[in-house]
């Protein structure tokens, strides 16, 4: 990809990655910021160098080769017995994001959601209290201003974008929000904007007006 | 197949990095040999090699002692099943094993939380990273991710290693390596960072 991607995850965001600590949800978004990001892809495979580290010798661990013995065993009770076969290169006929991959694998179980002012297709997730969805915003839409409690909304930009009171934010951008950031993002002008969001945080509509409307919100969103 | 390695003609190579490019070609041709030929003696020398390291890895993870055989067993299998997928140009022989345990081991977590979906249904809740039809950008190759753990220093290397790779909590760290407990904090701020820098000379910012 050639654009330009100013925002990123955080480096040991990406070594959590690395290792298989995060959440399918954080992996879903994470790997379909590297299907549009070189550089954090190679900070991915870096960091997956140093975890091979981990299979090598060190002081606290000394390896000794299995025996034949072993293989036997292993050869016969499995790959023989199982029937498995080295496989085929597959010609990749796709270049699909993880994303694109995911919607299409899990397209039945997906939700259309109407909002006001956006679209959103739900995905169902495993992970307790986390929202999963691909939002879909009209050009030149102004999201009410909102903070997030308890937890981080992760933000990748698909398609267009938006700016809010921190900064502007396009196409392959990753942006978290905690509870430090209340904003009220708006898309911009020119062109509708479609992210994938993962929230762990509860959405709280703030300001005068805002705050009234948020139990309502509440029992919609 | 002839796997080219380009040499840094101007140094000389010293006894470490020699040992580590002669032991990274002899796997890399094993592993060649099991996708071209699907040899036996080749997957039983690679499978001699790693899967002790593996169970190793995985039991550090706190993967249920029970289940560390199977898993691993089951990531020996996927090395035997997928051995076209190994690139030589991408990664080490090693770091490609590595990144299939990775994977199962986020399999066997992402099991453990099901809930209400079958075990079929697991499936889809994750990213199949290994699946062909997925592409992740990648504008270097394995040349250039060695480059950045060689010029990485050995204690950056431990530290990120120790924090992340083998679960060391940081006061573990702090009494394994007598460093004081704010500076394992700090120091794997900055080996993160000094990863990221080394990468950065390779891009336009």
């Amino acid at each position: 990809m050639t654009f330009d991607i100013q925002h990123h995850p955080r480096e040991d965001l990406l070594v959590a990655f690395a290792a298989g600590k995060c959440s399918p949800d954080m992996n879903l978004i994470i790997s379909t910021h590297l299907h549009y990001c070189s550089h954090c892809a190679d900070f991915v495979a870096s960091a997956e160098a140093i975890g091979a580290e981990a299979l090598k010798s060190d002081t606290d661990h000394h390896f000794t080769a299995a025996s034949d013995d072993e293989f036997d065993a292993f050869w016969n009770n499995i790959i023989e017995a199982e029937g498995v076969t080295p496989e085929k290169a597959i010609k990749a006929s796709e270049n699909l994001s993880p994303l694109e991959h995911y919607m299409r694998k899990s397209a039945r179980h997906i939700k259309r959601k109407n909002f006001f002012t956006f679209t959103e297709d739900l995905f169902p997730t495993i992970e307790e209290g986390s929202r999963v969805s691909v939002m879909n915003l009209a050009a030149g839409t102004m999201m009410p201003a909102h903070t997030h409690d308890n937890g981080m909304e992760m933000t990748l930009i698909l398609e267009g974008g938006y700016r809010d009171e921190f900064g502007t934010y396009n196409k392959g951008d990753f942006v978290i929000a905690n509870n430090a950031i209340t904003h009220s993002p708006q898309v911009f002008e020119d062109e509708d904007c479609k992210c994938l969001v993962v929230n762990t945080s509860r959405i709280r509509l703030t300001g005068r007006i805002g705050s009234l409307f948020d139990p309502i919100f509440r029992l919609i969103y | 197949m002839i796997l080219a390695f380009k040499k840094k003609a101007e140094l000389p190579l010293d006894n470490d990095k020699e040992k580590r490019i002669i032991y990274n070609r002899k796997y890399s041709e094993f592993i060649v040999q099991i996708a071209e030929n699907h040899s036996k003696s080749a997957f039983a020398e690679v499978f001699k090699e790693f899967y002790p390291r593996v169970k190793s890895y995985l039991s550090s993870l706190s993967v249920d002692y029970e289940r560390v055989d199977d898993i691993a067993q089951d990531v020996m299998t996927t090395i035997w099943r997928k051995a076209y997928q190994y690139d030589a140009t991408k990664a080490a022989p090693v770091t490609w094993i590595f990144t299939i345990a990775r994977n199962r081991y986020i399999d066997v977590c992402v099991r453990k939380k099901k809930h209400k979906f079958s075990e079929e249904d697991a499936g889809f809740f994750m990213v199949n990273l290994e699946d062909p039809d997925i592409s992740l950008a990648r504008l270097q190759n394995q040349e250039v991710v060695q480059d950045v753990i060689e010029k990485l220093p050995d204690t950056h290397v431990e530290l990120v290693k120790m924090a992340y790779f083998r679960d060391y909590s940081h006061r573990e760290i702090s009494e394994k390596t007598g460093l004081p407990l704010g500076t394992v904090k700090s120091r794997l701020r900055v080996a993160l960072q000094k990863m990221r820098k080394l990468l950065g000379r390779n891009y336009d910012f």
